[in-house]
């Protein structure tokens, strides 16, 4: 199989918050997009042997990135849930699937809420986040990803069927 | 062009709009409560030259859908040699005025960014091609045709997204 290409506007985030809250409430953001990287720190182990090229190994794995959202009066990230401030840990999901399933799931730490607002434009906040292993253990994408979609109607993000597609009147 | 060159043409030849076609069908059928009261025939390429009007319902026009395409885009997806390919879709629902509202509304359950298709001429090895997504634009808009039909005035509804799929080269 291949060539299993897969949509952003599928693809939230899911936050659940861990501290200072204790274990809250699993929220799911809709987010306009998300960027962020999974890392490694880079060691210099070069030595005469290595014959004038380089050679490294690596240090700590890390993660870090940035999600950016419209703010939605209705559901503030600074009320309960999600709970969503500066210097708040938590478990993030970061989906990568349109099928809804197997995201990457790595704790974190808020590091910087930012807010803006333009004159011809939504108010909009996003935030910058690292990783913490206080909150939750890294973990990869697992299990098997089938392909996408399925039956007419059928929520291929596997939350229930299309608002719609229910409510047509018969007659 | 040598017999050797012709060898490695596929024998089916990427055709897009009759593969979509075949899956916009698919999708339809997969209604079998609403729509066919108002459609009795599947989506079609070209409008129909006489009306609908199955027997015992008198005078009563039945409506029917026809299909549109129009190649917007085709980009090269990656070094791996395959396409994406854009198509501006637009589903025409004919029917009275009061039909044609039906279609509509029924056209905009089945087929919305949610919406899957299903290639029949997907190959199974490559998985080519593959449904990446159905971006409507806009919602379903409703406007009096030209055409009238046992003296009844005929109605359109129209759907328009631009259809997105993974081709192999």
């Amino acid at each position: 199989m291949a060539n299993n290409f897969q949509r952003g506007d599928f693809l939230p985030v899911v936050w659940t918050p861990v501290l200072p809250v204790g274990a809250g409430t699993a929220s799911t953001l809709s987010i306009t997009g998300y960027d962020w990287e999974d890392m490694a720190t880079v060691i210099d182990v070069t030595g005469t042997i290595h014959q004038g090229r380089r050679a490294r190994i690596a240090g700590l794995a890390d993660a870090q990135g940035n999600i950016t959202l419209w703010f939605d009066l209705d559901s503030a990230p600074y009320n309960s849930p999600p709970v969503l401030r500066s210097g708040c840990l938590g478990l993030l999901q970061i989906q990568v699937s349109t099928l809804g399933t197997n995201p990457f799931q790595l704790g974190i730490i808020v590091e910087k809420m930012k807010w803006t607002s333009k004159i011809d434009s939504a108010l909009a906040w996003n935030f910058d986040w690292k990783e913490s292993v206080l909150a939750g253990a890294f973990a990869y994408p697992s299990g098997a990803f089938s392909t996408p979609g399925g039956p007419p109607g059928v929520n291929p993000q596997g939350s229930g069927t299309i608002p719609g597609t229910t409510t047509v009147p018969a007659g | 062009m040598s017999q050797a060159a012709l060898a490695t043409v596929p024998a089916i030849f990427d055709d897009v709009d009759n593969d979509t076609l075949a899956a916009i069908q698919a999708v339809w059928a997969s209604d079998n409560a609403y729509l066919p009261q108002y459609c009795p025939q599947p989506p079609r390429v070209q409008r129909l030259k006489e009306p609908i009007v199955p027997a015992g319902f008198g005078t009563t026009v039945k409506g029917y859908v026809g299909v549109e395409f129009v190649l917007e885009s085709r980009d090269l997806w990656d070094t791996g040699g395959t396409w994406r390919d854009v198509r501006r879709i637009t589903l025409k629902g004919y029917g009275v005025k009061a039909v044609a509202q039906a279609i509509g509304q029924g056209m905009l359950a089945l087929f919305n960014r949610l919406t899957v298709l299903s290639y029949p001429s997907t190959d199974p090895t490559t998985n080519l091609p593959r449904f990446y997504r159905w971006w409507p634009e806009g919602g379903v808009t409703l406007k009096e045709d030209d055409e009238v039909k046992v003296a009844q005035d005929i109605w359109r509804a129209e759907l328009v997204a631009l259809v997105t799929s993974i081709r192999p080269a």
